[in-house]
């Protein structure tokens, strides 16, 4: 068996006094993709927030272990480095910095290396012409007056070109047309299978998996995780939905 | 036509009525060293007193005019008279009080308000309370309610000396000065260590005599953990030469106390009300500024908030409403003085038929406050070309921990809002009356219903044939 | 001895004295020194030779004739500016007319001041109809260079003209920056001023603009990075009169270091601007605890049917963008060095020329190889 990627244990994690995650347990390999599901308010957001180490959310037990490291109190920009990446359900607006400079400042903070411009321009072309962005999107200031959806590629353009090892990816689907998601399921697929990269993918939508390959399933409800299962939970909630799993 | 007829009618039968001053005392107009000395023996100062008067009247003739704000040139102090006394003792009974002066109030719906939602009321007619009663249960909780006089002489005389004044100096500004020499009357209340007072204290200022000035003082003081509600409100008949109102108002807020100050003032439109607000809030504590604007022919209204102790915290929420014949700058102040500080102002101004309003505000971040954050909203309705509206806000930051927010926005009302309520068959003047109803209701929304739904009324009155 | 105090940037309605943000003093040392600006022109336009002779560059007003560009009927000593009078009263100072005829066309000018010089140029522009001039002005000295550099710059843009000012500040750590603009539009004209505002001690920069003609429009964009105990002080002011004007204003900038800004901005619907749209935006990154950060936003009006928006943001670095910079591996420090940074190449992306843009990163570069 493979050396766990991410090894979390016990997690408990507060918003200011309020304890929304209890004793979270999960186990995700190099290349697995893990589905999370679970109701509106069960803290899904709050665990991605949690795993990528957001201030304000307080870890106040358990371990995040990581590349066999334990990572708990590790600031956000080390884990990224590590080789963490959070999608953000809402990306943030960043006035005065494209998109391109951003990912390339991004990639030679990664590397430690400066990258020739004329190798990162034809990196990010691919990557763009993957996700049908325009190349225009990428000398505009990051998310800064983007749509919805444009803003959900551009997080996915910027897993592919940061190439983590585990992508966390915090309601991607939401917001996005038919069309949006065919496309940015495609991006994830190829760093599913072209990078070998560990996914945790937390939605309340099945769609964006149809062209996924899923090894596990959890389900998150009031802080905890109440299921845990093979890929063909999902079926079973697109069908049925979280009821019969809250009522147990 | 018709209807504005009616609307005159019910202006005057509300507010603008007046009675013969034939039994007051009246002293004599204008502003001297001996009219300054004789107010303080009338009302029988303590020699501290007497000495405070004539030191502000010195402040006073010493100190300029505003450079700044709407003109005061039609006030002449030689021709205001600064005292003028009711025929009446202060009474704790409705049917002691003078009939006239009753009759007054009673138009007015103190002594039913009294009756239904209000713990307690002091009402003021030209310079002194005619009237002050609080509930028994609440006098028995120790809340201290009564009027300045009383205070100064009673046992509370050394809170007062304290207290007096000091957190509005009669260095402060002239008419602050002109306060501290000829101030008569107003209120004095103390909520004890962590007394809630479960429904509003209210005074009442009615200026009556032609020509004169009311100068009341209201100090508060709310102990730690304590919690008022505390409701002003004024008005005063129209009369063709200028009125002035130079009141003041100190709030002192302990440690994790809470005090709302909720004011409509409907000042007549011939009053100059030049009044001075503050509130020095400690530790943990709040004060929550509500306002209506709708009276006098000028307005200098600035209530400030000094945030002294760490989290506390203060609400400015204001509207001003700016018709025919007035000049009205009001706003508010904010001092952050500790960390973890906050403020939020929300507040809407409407001009119309010549009026003028001013939004100015100062924010002041001081290098202790950090962690402090702040976010002001000031939005202005313009109702047609004539009118003028000004928005002045300054902000001044001096620490980089802090989060600051500003937002302005001037307009009309939409023709496509105006439209849309027409084609559910609401007039023309109705339709313009509730979305300017509607634009107000950041304060109507903050008010006991009784006063929300006078306040609305005054809107209507406004609003009332503003259609060609 | 040979100081002059002059009241400048005035707020266009005065509020508590005590703030301190009604206007400004500063005393400044009398303009001796001739600065000969160097002047390049392209395209359709010329300086006109009966205000100033000896600039090498294009002399003809899309006429043959040298010499004989007709006289303006625009009187500019009487424009308004920013500033305000006293800069006018300033002095004599070196004056450039500068005229655009109808077509496309750029004037570089560059004042490049020597050590100690005290100087004080004035630049004319008058955009005749139908013109599109862009206007680039850079301000240079030595890093170590003291002394002060002083210049009005009005412009009068006709009908439909466009003029586009770029105005680059990058002088000596001790020069005193006096920068005034004055702008009269007519209609359908457009004006639009960037100004990059880094070197110096004491910058003060006014910029008023009469929107007069019906449909004119005013884009203003300042950036500046405030450091060691720099005081920036700025007036801007739009005043609407013509129907259908708008305005866009935004002040983007970074303070640290006991650096102190005033910024004043004014938008001003007079009766008449009816169908007038303002808006004006300003946004403040504060870095150190020692800095002075005020500001003074107004909307005066008294027109009817206009719309006047104004926000502004002020403090450290928002939690959350720090949190999401740093989730794609930036350091605390990098991130908000980076986002500093982008407050003056936001601007400089407006610039739309490359070698005053390489300018800029150049002395930026230096800055930072300070090791401030």
């Amino acid at each position: 068996m493979a050396e766990e990627l991410l090894q979390v244990r016990n997690l408990q994690v507060n918003v200011e006094d309020k304890q929304i995650l209890h004793s979270i347990d999960l186990d995700i390999k190099p290349g697995e993709t893990h589905v999370l599901m679970g109701p509106n308010g069960a803290g899904k957001s709050t665990l991605g927030y949690a795993l990528m180490g957001n201030p304000k959310y307080t870890v106040t037990g358990g371990t995040i272990v990581f590349n066999g490291e334990d990572i708990t109190k590790l600031s956000v920009d080390k884990r990224a480095k590590a080789g963490m990446f959070l999608s953000f359900q809402n990306p943030l607006e960043v006035p005065g910095i494209s998109l391109s400079s951003f990912l390339k400042t991004a990639l030679e903070q990664q590397r430690g290396v400066r990258i020739k411009a004329w190798d990162f321009r034809k990196e990010l072309r691919q990557a763009m012409a993957l996700l049908q962005m325009d190349n225009k999107y990428a000398e505009r200031d990051l998310n800064t007056g983007f749509s919805g959806g444009e803003k959900k590629k551009a997080e996915i353009l910027q897993l592919l070109m940061l190439n983590p090892q585990l992508a966390i990816l915090d309601e991607t689907d939401s917001g996005l047309d038919v069309d949006a998601v065919k496309i940015v399921s495609q991006g994830i697929k190829t760093f599913q299978e072209h990078r070998n990269g560990a996914l945790l993918i937390i939605t309340h939508n099945t769609k964006i998996l149809e062209a996924l390959h899923v090894d596990k399933t959890h389900i998150l409800a009031n802080g905890s995780i109440i299921k845990n299962a093979g890929p063909e939970l999902v079926d079973e909630i697109s069908k049925h939905g979280f009821e019969q799993f809250l009522q147990k | 036509m018709e209807e504005k007829t009616y609307v005159e009618d019910i202006d005057r039968s509300l507010y603008d009525f007046r009675n013969e001053d034939k039994d007051a005392y009246r002293i004599e107009e204008g502003l001297t060293r001996e009219i300054v000395e004789q107010i303080s023996r009338e009302k029988h100062d303590p020699e501290w007193m007497r000495e405070f008067r004539l030191k502000s009247l010195e402040i006073y003739n010493n100190t300029p005019m505003v450079q700044w704000g709407p003109s005061i040139e039609g006030l002449n102090m030689d021709n205001i008279v600064t005292y003028v006394r009711p025929n009446t003792k202060m009474q704790g009974k409705w049917e002691d009080v003078p009939d006239d002066i009753k009759d007054t109030f009673e138009r007015l719906g103190i002594p039913q308000a009294e009756q239904t939602s209000l713990a307690g009321v002091g009402a003021q007619y030209d310079s002194e309370l005619v009237y002050h009663n609080v509930r028994k249960e609440v006098e028995e909780q120790g809340v201290v309610y009564t009027d300045m006089e009383s205070a100064l002489n009673g046992p509370y005389a050394d809170m007062v000396k304290e207290h007096f004044m000091k957190l509005v100096p009669p260095t402060d500004h002239k008419f602050a000065a002109l306060h501290g020499a000829v101030w008569s009357g107003g209120s004095f209340v103390y909520v004890p260590k962590g007394v809630k007072v479960a429904i509003p204290l209210q005074s009442y200022f009615r200026l009556n005599a032609k020509g004169a000035g009311q100068f009341e003082h209201t100090l508060i003081i709310v102990d730690e953990g304590a919690d008022l509600h505390f409701i002003e409100g004024c008005s005063a008949p129209k009369y063709n030469v200028a009125n002035l109102h130079a009141g003041c108002v100190e709030l002192f807020i302990a440690k994790n106390a809470k005090l709302r100050y909720s004011t409509i003032e409907n000042w007549s439109k011939n009053m100059y009300n030049l009044n001075t607000k503050r509130a020095l809030v400690s530790e943990g504590g709040t004060i929550e500024w509500v306002s209506g604007s709708f009276g006098s022919h000028v307005s200098y209204l600035y209530p400030m908030s000094v945030l002294n102790g760490e989290g506390a915290h203060s609400e400015f929420t204001g509207v001003t409403f700016a018709g025919h014949g007035q000049n009205l700058d009001t706003g508010c102040k904010v001092v952050h003085n500790a960390p973890h500080t906050t403020s939020l102002v929300n507040t809407r101004s409407i001009s119309k038929s010549g009026g003028i309003s001013t939004f100015r505000s100062s924010v002041v971040v001081t290098n202790k406050a950090k962690h402090a954050k702040s976010s002001v909203s000031c939005q202005s309705l313009m109702l047609d070309n004539i009118s003028r509206s000004d928005t002045i806000p300054a902000i001044d930051v001096r620490t980089a921990d802090a989060d600051i927010g500003h937002e302005a926005k001037i307009g009309r009302i939409s023709d496509d809002a105006v439209f849309y309520l027409m084609s559910r068959g609401i007039s023309e003047e109705e339709a313009r009356a509730m979305i300017v109803s509607g634009f107000a209701d950041n304060v109507s929304k903050e008010l006991p219903l009784e006063y929300a739904v006078e306040m609305n009324n005054l809107i209507r009155l406004e609003m009332q044939g503003s259609i060609g | 001895m040979d100081k002059i105090e002059m009241i400048v940037n005035q707020l266009p309605a005065p509020t508590w004295n005590r703030l301190r943000m009604n206007e400004s003093r500063v005393a400044v040392a009398v303009p001796k020194d001739e600065c000969e600006p160097r002047v390049a022109l392209q395209g359709s336009v010329c300086l006109n030779k009966q205000q100033s002779a000896r600039i090498p560059g294009k002399n003809c007003c899309g006429c043959e004739q040298m010499a004989t560009c007709p006289v303006s009927g625009i009187d500019f000593p009487a424009m308004p500016t920013g500033m305000g009078e006293a800069m006018t009263q300033l002095g004599e100072g070196k004056r450039i007319h500068l005229v655009a005829d109808a077509g496309k066309s750029t004037a570089a000018v560059t004042l490049r001041y020597a050590d100690g010089q005290k100087c004080y140029n004035r630049l004319e522009i008058e955009a005749k109809p139908g013109s599109e001039l862009t206007v680039f002005m850079t301000y240079i000295s030595t890093a170590s260079a003291k002394g002060m550099a002083a210049v009005q710059t009005k412009i009068a843009a006709a009908k439909d003209a466009k003029v586009k000012l770029v105005q680059v500040q990058l002088l000596g750590r001790d020069f005193v920056h006096l920068n005034d603009v004055g702008s009269d539009l007519a209609a359908g004209a457009s004006f639009e001023a960037l100004q990059l505002q880094l070197g110096g001690t004491q910058i003060y920069n006014g910029v008023r603009t009469e929107l007069t003609g019906e449909g004119a429009n005013f884009d203003a964009a300042i950036a500046y990075y405030g450091r060691h105990g720099q005081r920036i002080d700025m007036n801007f002011v739009a005043n609407h009169h013509g129907k259908k004007t708008t305005c866009n204003m935004t002040a983007d900038g970074v303070l640290q270091q006991g650096a102190f800004k005033l910024y004043r901005g004014t938008i001003d619907f007079k009766n008449g601007s009816a169908g007038a749209l303002g808006d004006e935006k300003e946004t403040v990154l504060l870095l150190s605890d020692d800095v002075v950060n005020q500001s003074i936003p107004l909307i005066l009006c008294s027109e009817e049917d206009v719309q006047g928006n104004h926000g502004a943001s002020i403090g450290k670095l928002d939690e959350d963008l720090l949190f999401y910079m740093m989730s794609r591996g930036f350091s605390e420090s990098d991130a908000i060095d980076m986002m500093a940074k982008a407050k003056i190449e936001g601007l400089c992306r407006r610039i739309e020329d490359e070698e005053t843009v390489q300018l800029v990163e150049r002395y930026l570069e230096g800055v930072i190889a300070d090791g401030e």
